[in-house]
């Protein structure tokens, strides 16, 4: 198995020692995290995951990656992740990807998806990693119309992205009157 | 809230100094790249809240011109032109133009909200639907976004991406509220 990260030598890669090392500073027994980190440092494989920027991601994409590495019997596996603004990253995964670089994985919004689907830089989902025989097999993990959204987003129908959000647009505004001034309106506004 | 009842209290929020805007009391313009959808958002919106469509019901015609749509997409325009609550060129930085208070309102995404709660606001932010057009349907813009694997890693790479992304969805996180795959992610 590849490993990205570099090893320090003593069997650790550097980002196991630092985890390792961050247990013991926050009172966690080192004995309870060296025997994981080393089964990480013997086979370990290091995901790049590259997101748009916005105020939990790092949380969020950290709270998967761990839960992989416990409830999903995965500790061998570190999820790298990386985020960018959103108007920075579709050219930054472009350039990468043309230099034949780039993330294991990436998201996107919608309006992006075309640029890597249709031009063949978006991997098809293997259907039996997803423990099922056909796209339909999809459908229980996702709302209806989800799975075909994703089947149309292909010009050959085949699945190249995998959903994460469906967002609705609303208003967000300053909610705290006091802080307004006197209202000084452009006068051409008629009423 | 009608557009025109938001158009009033935008304009009531809007601070001008002579010709030049000091206050954005709605921002339905907003220059940086990945903010130019709100353009297209407020047009695919109007035209269907008052009726009319951007294309006939089975693709081959365009209907954006049609008297409903037109009528529709006015709003958007009235925001410039009768409310003036922004000018082209205005608002450059969402995040830090709302968080300095050049902004009071604007329409955005889940993760703007999230983003400003996390931030150091002198203010209060909150969250409220889109307006409706005076007799109209409400309808609300959306978008999705995904997750793609970069073809280029090698087979067994490529294989444990495709094995977490399908761990992840098979087991919704949420403990932070947010809810994937089966739910859509909503930020709560």
């Amino acid at each position: 198995m590849t490993t990205r990260h570099k090893n320090l030598g003593n069997g650790l890669s550097r980002r196991d020692f630092l985890k390792a090392t961050a247990g013991v500073a926050s009172g966690v027994a080192a004995s309870s995290l060296l025997p994981a980190a080393m089964v990480a440092a013997q086979d370990a494989v290091t995901l790049d995951y590259w997101s748009v920027a916005w105020g939990g991601a790092a949380e969020v994409a950290n709270s998967f990656a761990e839960a992989y590495q416990t409830a999903g019997g995965r500790p061998d596996v570190v999820v790298n992740f990386s985020q960018f603004p959103g108007d920075r990253l579709p050219e930054r995964i472009l350039l990468a990807l043309l230099a034949n670089g780039g993330p294991h994985f990436f998201n996107q919004n919608d309006v992006e998806w075309t640029k890597y689907t249709y031009t063949g830089a978006a991997d098809p989902l293997p259907l039996d990693i997803f423990g099922v025989d056909s796209y339909d097999g999809l459908n229980q993990y996702y709302k209806p119309g989800i799975v075909d959204l994703m089947q149309s987003a292909s010009p050959d129908g085949q699945i190249r992205v995998l959903n994460e959000t469906g967002t609705v647009y609303a208003f967000v505004y300053n909610a705290t009157p006091s802080t307004m001034p006197a209202s000084r309106a452009h006068p051409r506004l008629s009423r | 809230m009608t557009w025109e009842e938001w158009g009033e209290a935008a304009a009531e929020l809007t601070i001008w100094d002579g010709d030049r805007l000091v206050r954005s009391g709605y921002a339905a313009r907003m220059e940086a790249p990945f903010w130019k959808e709100a353009f297209q958002n407020h047009f695919t919106t109007l035209v269907r809240q008052a009726g009319g469509d951007v294309l006939s019901a089975d693709g081959s015609e365009a209907i954006f011109t049609s008297e409903e749509a037109v009528a529709g997409f006015q709003h958007y325009v009235d925001f410039f032109k009768k409310y003036n609550t922004i000018t082209p060129g205005f608002v450059t930085d969402p995040f830090g133009d709302f968080q300095a208070g050049r902004i009071v309102s604007l329409l955005s995404f889940p993760a703007f909200y999230a983003t400003m709660l996390n931030r150091d606001l002198d203010f209060e932010v909150a969250v409220a639907p889109w307006p409706v057009v005076a007799g109209g349907k409400r309808i609300t813009a959306g978008s999705f976004a995904g997750r793609i694997v970069n073809p280029n890693k090698p087979d067994e790479e490529r294989a444990e991406t495709w094995k977490f992304l399908a761990w992840m969805l098979m087991n919704p996180n949420d403990a932070m509220g947010i809810e994937v795959g089966k739910y859509g992610t909503a930020i709560t």
